[in-house]
């Protein structure tokens, strides 16, 4: 960490000001008259909860929007007027490290960081070489080792993507790094990795400005953090003069009480959640004892042998994988993001074909059948781009409740459609699962919801069915926090029900927070599964990032289960 | 703002796009050095049959009022609405398609094999013939229904070829169309010069031999092409709104062309759905062929299609993929083509200005048409306004 | 197939050669423009307009000269190119749509032009057909050298890919898309030229009779990569070769009740070879990942 003593006089010494920012979009308020000062050559975070505000304020200062109201300066010049694309950004120094329009798939690492700031012969010819080695020498001087500037950028992980966008941005001559979520991807050994290569160049003289929602990385490496909420700066700080209780009730207002597990999980603990009452009739007949891992009697609910599935592309995404999950139980699939969770989910419900292996649940082989085949024996499918996958974002509420169940008489659907009943069922949804859906009620299109809602209309339609087993692709995904409880609330209530949950998830504190073993993927494979209660997040991190996982022996655990079949790399073929 | 001012409506859409090509059109003629006032007022009466004068003959019903004489061609409407009839049927295939997200280019050749397979069956069941009196021929209440449904038949598996082909080996739908269109004209040529040729015809013309009489439809006015197609076309047009907004599969057709991906994951078979649209739209488009030659040609000749398929690619745009639109902007059009010949004959204006005036149309309607719901990210939050003002209230 | 009906005579061959090569050239020409064009993100089924514009604005222009009536041409197709890039870009139209209504307008253009201009047709002097044959031999490894040898074929290759991304990285997506879409006209009307200049020496109506939209499936039959189209156009334009060839050579072939020599049947193998071709090849390729998308 750099020194705060150096940072004598503060206010002479901002490099970026951002002035009373204001950024409407259609329908919201993203920022609303913003102040923010960022001190040369600090590290500087911005925290906040999703939608806060906190990505459209350094879009706004990378030139990809335009406020609506307020200044911008940098370096004492005032660049409001002058900011109109990425392009003025980058001319006045700025880089922006996003989080999700990255790298070019398609075109090469070397291609990808020239891009926009090609060097060339007169004429327009490019003069890659020079370029090359500069990259290699610049690259040899962050310590970021070999880099294979001719491999395609979709062959990288996404934390060496990341290190390239870096490179990226400096080779144009970033001197103000900007940041959006960088370890919202990363696991755990891989983002201390990025923050000691921000270290670097912080103490080389780089500005940085980072985006995250996560206190602890606030805590233990910023110099200053300013917070945002509801698109407010509602308070800036020396790191050091802060703490996370006081960062945390800023950033989420005294609105209401803070959610035992909320809090934790924004502190930075690592807890275990209370076991759930069962919320579902007394007499279920698999009441969900928080450690044992699967019931005792029977076969699991979901078996998974040996699935090797291909992604998009035709290249294989997921390499014999074995899974179980049994009922009451929620399993979680940690892994750094493209290890194959997305096709393995989509093969487990029915949407990607099986070039090997075999799925079960509760016994019967699913491995051939449809979605609807599988959706009738019970699978139901949260999936990880909602807007995409789980919406017809031009279809209104109603008719988006109908979807998959169309064929339904007591949904309103069946040969012929009965609108009555379908807008009936839907109101009734809406107002059970409390979905804001405006004054245009059910007939509103779907698009025009936010993404809680949205999700909220997508858990109402898979837990409506009859339902054994919930697959969910990153549930929570750019939710803010009361969205994300009630999904959190969704998938415990699921497990006290007896529905078996597989649960794929980015975020290492969530997979924690919910899961009763915990699966991780690496490179396609199913590298282990360790039930939560043996789990430290180092183990799993590095099971991550395809470290071998040294077996710990821990087996004191005694009766609160044992090791699962499955469990583990010795059970890997 | 242009764009934004298209946006605000349907039909002042349709109207605007309309009056942009007509007036683009007057200004090419004037331009060509053609007298527009007579060149309109020759497309206005081809089209509608109006006219001014005295009504002459038993066609001609005067219309005029007072000192201003006028009439209305009947003979002339019927022609023009019986042109509006293969152009509905072809407007309602690709509106049917694009609905499912589907560009039937295709309707030409479908409307080809359906016409074809249409006089296949139109020349069975003629029954032998005996000092005039015909014996043993099928009946009408038979054989004219038997006739559409093979027409449809034939248009729907023509149809469903490129559908399975975008379903199931990614191959785009105009690209297969458009091919399918020649092999299928190509085959059908072929068809009438060898196995299916007239075997009556003393010329070389390539057609199939004479449907018997009890394929036919009867025109409504004495010696025209208008027949009982139109109303089935109508009647069609109702049945495709129904289907799209009342039945399951309807339902699924919409789910798929707004949001294939959500549709799949929700277990809507796409493949199935996205073969039985185009089949669907392959069987209207036959039926297009089979009234074609039931009404007009009684047999298969070609050119029977004329650019009627692709002619429908206009209208449905027009029609705003609907029921109702596609049977007003087919009459539009078919009258517009139908005036167009009028204007032709008699002040020598090409009749390929309506092509022009049809890709006007296309081209001012299609602003903002179609166009992907693409809510930025951010924007997601719309209804959570009340919320965040809440949220500012206790703010520290 | 013709097997050795002509005996030792390699005229035949040859002469199959030859037109092979004529054949392919227009389908090259404008495959190079579909290239560029779906290269940047722009579905460019407008090239079939653009070559029957390009054919007709070469005789009306070129009646004097051949140069002139070639560089209208040119000019004609950058103008629709331009055309399609506004209202796919400016408009956010979509990209078959729009492409069909310029098809359209060009079809309607030139019927009607060519009614009232030239009532009895109109024979020109044009260019040599082997100008337009050396060209479309060249322009493959250009177009290929442009796409991933320069600025313009990198950034246009990132906003085909990504235009947000593009943008990201300091590239205005705009102007490279004008430009591609442009230079897709221009070569689809070379191509087009040729039909009319170089080949028949007058315009007929509807002479482009689809070709424009055959090299659009040479060019995903080459997945999108110049050399790759060019090889799809050589592979269609020898199906249009053989069908000539085996109608001129008026070889008889009955099987199974069918006369395959048929003039009918034969005009049918292109089509049918071309979507053999896709069906076989489409399912394996990658467009560029924002083609045919509308962004805000």
């Amino acid at each position: 960490m750099s020194d705060l003593a150096e940072l004598t006089s503060p206010i002479d010494n901002a490099i970026v000001r951002l002035e009373n920012i204001t950024k409407r979009f259609p329908g919201v308020v993203a920022n609303r008259g913003v102040h923010l000062r960022v001190m040369a050559g600090t590290f500087h975070a911005l925290i906040g909860e999703n939608g806060a505000g906190k990505s459209t304020l350094l879009n706004i200062l990378y030139g990809r929007y335009r406020p609506d109201a307020g200044r911008i300066f940098v370096r004492d010049e005032e660049i409001t007027e002058a900011l109109e694309s990425p392009a003025d950004a980058i001319r006045r120094g700025i880089g922006l490290v996003s989080q999700h329009y990255a790298l070019i798939p398609a075109l090469s690492v070397l291609e990808n960081i020239v891009l926009g700031a090609e060097p060339t012969f007169p004429g327009g010819a490019l003069r890659l070489g020079p370029a090359a080695e500069r990259i290699a020498a610049l690259s040899e001087q962050l310590g970021l080792g070999d880099l294979d500037l001719k491999a395609r950028a979709d062959t990288l992980s996404v934390a060496a993507g990341q290190k390239v966008e870096i490179l990226k941005a400096l080779y144009r001559g970033a001197q103000i790094l900007l940041l959006d979520e960088p370890t919202a991807t990363l696991a755990p050994q891989e983002a201390e990795s990025l923050f000691a290569l921000l270290h670097r160049l912080v103490a080389g003289g780089t500005t940085v400005v980072f985006v995250t929602h996560k206190l602890r990385e606030v805590m233990a490496h910023s110099d200053r953090v300013s917070v945002l909420r509801a698109g407010r700066n509602v308070g800036d700080f020396n790191t050091r003069e802060t703490n996370e209780r006081d960062l945390l009730r800023r950033m989420i207002g005294t609105r209401g009480h803070v959610p035992l597990d909320i809090d934790r999980t924004l502190t930075g603990e690592l807890v275990v959640a209370a076991p759930q009452a069962p919320t579902g009739p007394t007499d279920s007949p698999t009441p969900t004892p928080v450690f044992v891992p699967r019931p005792p009697s029977g076969s699991p609910l979901l078996q998974v042998e040996g699935v090797t599935v291909r992604n998009a592309r035709r290249a294989i995404a997921v390499r014999n994988a074995s899974l179980e999950v049994g009922m009451g139980e929620i399993v979680g699939v940690a892994g750094v993001d493209g290890s194959g969770q997305r096709e393995l989910a989509e093969a487990i419900v029915g949407l990607r074909r099986l070039e090997a292996g075999r799925v079960f649940l509760a016994g019967i082989e699913l491995t051939r059948m449809s979605v609807r085949q599988r959706q009738e024996f019970g699978v139901a499918y949260i999936p990880e781009d909602r807007q995409r996958d789980g919406l017809v974002l031009d279809f209104s509420v109603a008719e988006n409740y109908l979807l998959g169940h169309e064929t339904k008489k007591s949904w309103g659907g069946g040969w012929l459609l009965d609108p009555q009943r379908m807008l009936a069922r839907a109101v009734q949804m809406v107002e059970r699962y409390d979905v804001r859906i405006g004054f245009t009620g059910v007939e509103t299109p779907a698009g025009m919801l936010s993404g809680g809602n949205q999700q909220k209309i997508i858990i109402a339609r898979a837990l409506a069915s009859s339902l054994r087993l919930l697959v969910a692709s990153q549930p929570t995904r750019g939710l803010d926090v009361a969205a994300s409880q009630f999904v959190y609330e969704t998938l415990r209530q699921a497990r006290a029900r007896g529905l078996g949950v597989l649960l794929f998830s980015l975020d290492l504190d969530e997979i924690f927070q919910l899961a009763d073993r915990i699966a991780v993927m690496f490179n396609g494979k199913v590298v282990g599964v360790v039930p939560r209660a043996q789990a430290t997040p180092e183990q799993i991190g590095a099971l991550m990032t395809g470290a071998t996982w040294q077996q710990t022996g821990e087996k004191g655990k005694g009766n609160q289960g044992e090791m699962p079949p499955g469990a583990g790399p010795g059970a890997l073929p | 703002m242009r764009a934004r001012m298209l946006e605000s409506g349907g039909f002042w859409r349709a109207l605007f796009s309309v009056l942009a090509g007509l007036l683009l059109a007057a200004l090419l003629m004037k331009a060509s050095g053609y007298d527009v006032g007579a060149a309109l007022s020759a497309l206005w009466s081809g089209a509608t049959g109006i006219a001014p004068g005295p009504s002459r003959g038993p066609n001609q019903i005067p219309i005029g009022i007072g000192a201003w004489k006028a009439h209305l061609d009947k003979f002339v409407l019927a022609q023009s609405l019986a042109r509006a009839t293969p152009l509905i049927w072809a407007g309602l295939s690709v509106a049917l398609a694009l609905r499912g997200g589907l560009f039937n280019i295709g309707a030409q050749g479908q409307l080809i094999v359906g016409a074809l397979a249409a006089a296949v069956v139109g020349m069975l069941g003629k029954g032998s013939e005996a000092g005039g009196d015909v014996t043993g021929g099928w009946p009408p209440w038979l054989h004219v229904p038997l006739t559409l449904l093979t027409g449809a038949a034939a248009g729907a598996v023509w149809g469903a070829i490129p559908g399975w082909l975008k379903a199931r080996r990614g191959v785009h739908e105009v690209l297969s169309t458009i091919l399918l269109n020649y092999i299928a004209a190509d085959i059908a040529s072929y068809l009438v010069t060898h196995g299916l040729k007239d075997p009556n015809s003393h010329s070389m013309a390539p057609q199939t031999g004479l449907m018997a009489a009890s394929a036919w439809l009867t025109p409504a006015v004495p010696g025209s092409n208008l027949t009982v197609g139109l109303l089935l076309a109508v009647t069609a047009a109702a049945l495709v709104a129904f289907l799209l907004q009342r039945t399951a599969l309807g339902y699924e057709i919409r789910a798929v062309g707004l949001g294939q991906a959500a549709a799949e994951a929700t277990g809507i078979p796409a493949v199935r759905t996205l073969v039985v649209t185009m089949g669907l739209a392959g069987a209207l488009a036959g039926l297009a062929g089979a009234v074609e030659v039931m009404g007009v040609h009684h047999r298969y000749v070609p050119g029977v299609a004329a650019t009627y398929g692709f002619d429908g690619i206009a209208v449905a745009l027009l029609g705003g993929l609907t029921g109702s639109g596609t049977v007003a902007s087919g009459l539009f059009f078919g009258l517009l083509a139908s005036g167009a010949s009028g204007m032709q004959r008699s002040t020598d204006v090409p009749d390929a200005i309506t092509v022009i005036v049809q890709a006007v149309v296309i081209l001012v309607i299609g602003v903002r048409y179609l166009r992907k719901r693409a809510l930025p990210p951010l924007v997601a939050a719309v209804l959570d306004t009340d919320e965040r003002r809440e949220e500012d209230a206790d703010r520290i | 197939m013709p097997t050795g009906s002509s005996g030792a005579d390699t005229s035949w061959l040859v002469a199959l050669l030859w037109a092979t090569l004529y054949f392919a050239t227009p389908l090259v020409l404008a495959a190079m423009g579909g290239v560029f064009s779906e290269r940047s993100g722009v579905v460019n089924i407008a090239l079939e307009g653009l070559m029957l514009a390009g054919a007709f604005v070469g005789v009306w222009a070129g009646q004097s000269s051949g140069v002139l009536g070639l560089l209208a041409a040119l000019g004609v197709g950058a103008l629709l190119g331009l055309l399609h890039a506004f209202l796919t870009q400016q408009l956010h139209m979509n990209h078959v749509v729009s492409g069909l209504g310029i098809n359209l307008l060009a079809a309607g253009g030139t019927r009607y032009l060519n009614q009232i201009l030239f009532p009895k047709g109109e024979h020109i002097e044009g260019l040599p057909a082997n100008f337009f044959l050396f060209l479309a031999l060249l322009l493959p490894l250009v177009t290929l050298w442009i796409l991933h040898r320069t600025r313009f074929g990198l950034r246009l290759r990132a906003v085909g890919e990504n235009p947000e991304s593009a943008r990201m990285a300091g590239i205005s997506p705009g102007p490279i898309r004008y430009l591609a879409v442009m230079l897709s006209g221009v070569l689809a009307a070379l191509g087009g030229a040729y039909l009319s200049m170089g080949e028949a020496h007058n315009f007929s109506r509807d002479m482009s009779a689809n070709k424009g939209y055959i090299a659009l499936a040479a060019v995903i039959f080459g997945k999108w990569n110049p050399l790759g189209a060019a090889g799809g156009a050589l592979f269609f334009g020898f199906f249009f070769a053989l069908q000539t060839q085996l109608q001129i050579s008026g070889i008889q072939a009955r099987w199974l009740g069918v006369d395959w020599s048929s003039p009918f049947l034969l005009d049918m193998l292109p089509y049918l070879m071309t979507l053999v071709a896709l069906i076989t090849v489409v399912g394996r390729a990658t467009p560029p990942a924002a083609l045919g998308q509308e962004e805000e």
